[in-house]
């Protein structure tokens, strides 16, 4: 009787066998590249108008990067990002303006504590059953949280925030460099680069293909060795660290930070619609959501500066860009629920 | 020694007590079959033995090594694997990366897991599946997706939860034999089923389980004509 | 073919209110109260008022969160626009009233039926499909973006700056040496009536019965016959109804802004956490406490600084006891 674990295999298959061949990781590398040079160049071609447009949309798309990277393939939907991202403005402002810290420092700073305090939101969680819903209201929670800490305590500012002092020259140590300069596009292009490669390389680990498993069915998995816990904390410490530090790229870009911007609800939908736009738990979703929010922000707010006659009651008001976000996502959700990269990657592969 | 014994095992739920007293010891390499009607037990003591719950009251010892209310992850990496009545494929991957999942336990380096999988999954006669989305197979197919799966784990022991329920007859007896192959190979088996035919030819030893308890073990012929199974277990189908 | 797994938890009812949990909630806030009476270094009289105050608030918190929970109850939802639709609510009262000049509770009486059929229409038209088909993250998703369309519409409509609604019972009574304005007692006992007849029709009727056991089973009730989708509908008409009439009840003596409603999502997530999520009971008795928390934590951290007490709560029960006082798992 044989005491081998393993029953024995009739024929082994040979490492050429073409079934056993996938370019999926190569391509995406190779798309990364492609992107990336095409992207580096634009602003020699962009104006100062456009090139703000751009640069908020690399921001919107690091979030949403991050995003995706806990709710996409983790499965853990977060409804308060916003906590995540204010974590890493915050650091930024209070450690520059308060103690002349670097802001680089701050990035890894900011996003080493918005990992572990997405680690541990996400740790009390998920002990429950009720894993999604509680998870979402949690995460929500703490977002409306530390905007109301911020709010409330002096060694915050309250709500007056952070003002960036604005420094005579460039200055590559402390992020600042002149208006309009293409590093302030670079950097966050940079930062993004770094974020869908850290979703190809993690999507394609062992741990992301655990964690998509986790995702998937739980209880299948863990019946197949996965301990759930340990894999679903790390995208979550990931996650939270990438969008903390496009929090606190936000805070060197705009200059200034307070409650609603860093902690607000409308920043925990910026890292949300995008990811739904383009296909949530993909690695490109997430940048071509960006890519229509970017542009849709900026023409929402000149709309509302200057509306066309039909739309004169818009005038001076508010909230434009947000509630278009907000449809497009129900619209999304309702119609087109694997987003437009995933539906057509979808018939693509057919 | 058995490779499993399962010594007074107990489930209680507010009173009801799903897994009574039950006992049962699996020498290596058994082909063991547990029958009984619905509602008797059978699923819940494979979770108490898998560990996806924890017995009330009870010892599980695997291999001489108590394993007793061990979460599902640590006791598949002893090497006692379960498969389940609802199929449960990961629906966004496809067939093969189901399985490389299960072989990345083993095999640390994907290229290698991958391969491994390839081959559990010509065994099943999958291979030519291998890229279908794992959620559009047919029931015989993610009835097979389970068993590569928990085969790639390079189990000792595996359970087997009503692995042939959803199929039609014709696509029965390809599976029986399927199993009786993986067992011959060396594996331990403890399969729960309806299907007399396929408990009657499989089976080297039956347990019939009522109402949470063991009403009987043994030989299959002795068992099925005792009176008693007969009495409890009407409504079988016929052979 | 399945097991059936006998159910690890049983409906509390009669008493249940009076034991267990429902004890010891209310002996820790009598002792905590105490303390403060005793140690917190206030004057007796600013307690009673923050402790008679925040009961009163207690009450339209509990109504707010009694229509969350039966919602997650039900439709395994958490409902983001919850607040949202509060938010809609009073500025339907407005409207009414100051610009059309209806008598205040009359417009809270009208407002009542229009949010019930707004929500029936959410559910049918955006949700039903989604819940149906088993996705969770879906019918999260529409609803935390419906609660910022409707804030920014409100935004873009009405504008940002705060607009308040005339009580029409001026003037206020002493409860137990503290003042309670007439407004804010009309708040209460409205609130408190309406999450008891709610309590009535979930036990008493055939309705609350088929929501009930859609709450406990939907696929077991479907089989018995119960229309899941209509029962869907209803429950969050219910829930946007128990929200319209609180908001009204408020309207008199809160200042109105776009955001209002947001504040009172992220109590009513607090409350439900506290009372379990699902529990009806749960809600009303957490929303009790946190008024309280809310009221006598802001004689020590006055304006929003009070609802970081909240916050406090809400983490001591994410780590202690996340599935709430009345919540059965864990």
């Amino acid at each position: 009787m044989s005491t081998a674990a393993a029953p024995a295999r009739r024929a082994p298959v040979a490492a050429d066998d073409p079934r056993l061949k996938d370019t999926w990781f190569v391509r995406q590398l190779a798309a990364l590249a492609v992107g990336l040079v095409v992207l580096a160049l634009l602003p020699f071609v962009l104006s100062d108008r456009a090139e703000t447009v751009a640069v908020r949309t690399l921001i919107f798309a690091v979030m949403a990067v991050g995003w995706n990277l806990m709710s996409g393939y983790g499965g853990m939907f977060s409804f308060g990002h916003a906590a995540f991202f204010g974590i890493g403005a915050y650091m930024d402002a209070f450690l520059l303006t308060e103690h002349g810290v670097s802001p680089w420092i701050s990035m890894v700073l900011g996003a080493l504590l918005a990992a572990a305090v997405g680690v541990l939101i996400a740790y009390l969680c998920l002990r429950y059953r009720l894993a999604g819903s509680y998870f979402a209201l949690a995460t929500f929670a703490f977002a409306q949280m530390f905007l109301l800490l911020v709010q409330n305590l002096e060694v915050f500012h309250k709500t007056e925030g952070f003002n960036v002092p604005i420094l005579p020259s460039d200055s590559w140590a402390k992020l600042q460099f002149q208006q309009g300069s293409p590093f302030y596009f670079w950097i966050p292009l940079a930062l993004l680069a770094l974020g869908v490669l850290t979703t190809i390389l993690f999507a394609r680990s062992r741990s992301g293909q655990f964690v998509q498993a986790v995702r998937d069915d739980e209880t299948a998995a863990t019946s197949l060795g996965i301990p759930a816990m340990r894999y679903r904390l790390l995208a979550v410490a990931l996650s939270c660290a990438f969008t903390a530090a496009a929090g606190a790229y936000y805070t060197q870009y705009y200059l200034f930070v307070g409650p609603e911007q860093a902690f607000g609800s409308s920043v925990s939908i910026e890292a949300i619609v995008p990811a739904v736009i383009g296909g949530i738990g993909t690695v490109w979703g997430p940048v071509i959501g960006a890519a229509v929010i970017g542009p849709l922000s900026e023409l929402a707010s000149s709309t509302l500066r200057n509306p066309p006659g039909f739309l004169e009651f818009l005038e001076g008001t508010a909230g434009l860009d947000v509630a278009l976000y907000a449809t497009i996502l129900i619209a999304i959700v309702l119609f087109l629920p694997k987003g437009v990269f995933g539906s057509v990657r979808d018939r693509w592969r057919r | 020694m058995s490779l499993l014994q399962v010594q007074g095992v107990s489930k209680a739920f507010a009173g009801l007590r799903a897994v009574d007293d039950v006992s049962i010891e699996l020498p290596e390499h058994e082909f063991l079959g547990i029958i009984g009607p619905n509602g008797a037990g059978k699923t819940t003591l494979f979770s108490l033995l898998s560990g996806e719950q924890s017995p009330t009251s009870g010892q599980v010892v695997f291999d001489g090594q108590d394993i007793t209310g061990w979460p599902a992850h640590k006791v598949a990496h002893t090497g006692l694997v379960r498969t389940f009545q609802l199929m449960r494929p990961f629906g966004s991957m496809t067939v093969l990366e189901n399985v490389t999942i299960a072989a990345l336990q083993r095999h640390r380096s994907r290229p290698a897991a991958r391969r491994h999988a390839l081959e559990v999954l010509d065994r099943v006669q999958l291979g030519d599946q291998y890229a279908t989305e794992s959620g559009s197979l047919s029931t015989a197919g993610l009835k097979r997706l389970e068993l590569a799966r928990a085969l790639a784990l390079e189990p000792r022991v595996i359970l087997l939860d009503e692995v042939l329920a959803g199929l039609v007859p014709a696509e029965r007896a390809p599976m029986i034999e399927l199993l009786r192959e993986v067992h011959a190979d060396g594996l331990t088996v403890m399969f729960v089923e309806h299907i007399m035919a396929a408990v009657m030819a499989l089976s080297e030893r039956l347990v019939v389980m009522h109402e949470g308890a063991v009403l009987m073990d043994g030989p299959p012929r002795e068992v099925v004509e005792d009176p008693r199974v007969v009495e409890a277990y009407l409504g079988e189908e016929p052979a | 073919m399945t097991q059936a797994a006998p159910a690890a938890t049983s409906r509390r009812s009669g008493p249940g209110v009076l034991a267990g949990p429902g004890a010891l909630t209310a002996g820790t806030v009598v002792v905590l109260l105490a303390a403060v009476y005793l140690v917190g270094q206030k004057d007796p009289g600013l307690v009673t008022q923050a402790v008679v105050t925040g009961l009163l608030l207690g009450g339209v918190y509990a109504l707010v969160s009694v229509g969350l929970t039966l919602i997650f109850g039900v439709l395994g939802i958490v409902n983001f626009a919850q607040g949202a639709m509060l938010t809609l609510a009073m500025y339907i009262v407005y409207t009414l009233s100051v610009e059309m000049g209806l008598p205040v509770y009359l417009a809270t009486l009208l407002a009542v039926p229009v949010m019930f059929v707004l929500g029936m229409l959410v559910q049918q038209l955006l949700l039903t499909r989604l819940t149906i088909s088993g996705s969770h993250e879906g019918p999260l998703l529409v609803t935390l973006g419906l609660s910022l369309l409707i804030g920014n519409a409100l935004l873009m409509i009405y504008g940002g700056r705060p607009k308040s609604v005339e009580s029409p019972f001026a003037g206020s009574v002493e409860v137990f040496g503290a003042l309670a304005s007439y407004s804010r007692l009309v708040a209460f006992v409205g609130a408190v009536l309406v999450a008891l007849a709610l309590t009535l029709v979930l036990r008493r009727t055939s309705l609350g019965l088929s929501i009930r056991a859609v709450a406990a089973n939907a696929r077991g009730a479907e089989l018995v016959g119960v229309n899941i989708s209509r029962v869907y509908a209803l429950t969050f008409g219910i829930g946007s109804a128990c929200v319209a009439v609180a908001g009204g009840l408020i309207t008199p003596f809160t200042s109105l802004t776009p955001s209002v409603g947001e504040q009172f999502t992220i109590l009513a997530f607090v409350i439900v956490v506290l009372g379990g999520l699902g529990s009806v009971v749960g809600a009303m008795v957490g929303g009790l406490v946190v008024g309280l928390v809310q009221t006598v934590g802001g004689m020590y951290l006055p304006g929003t600084g009070s609802l970081i007490l909240v916050f406090v709560l809400f983490v001591l029960v994410l780590f202690a006891r996340p599935q709430g006082l009345y919540g059965g798992r864990s």
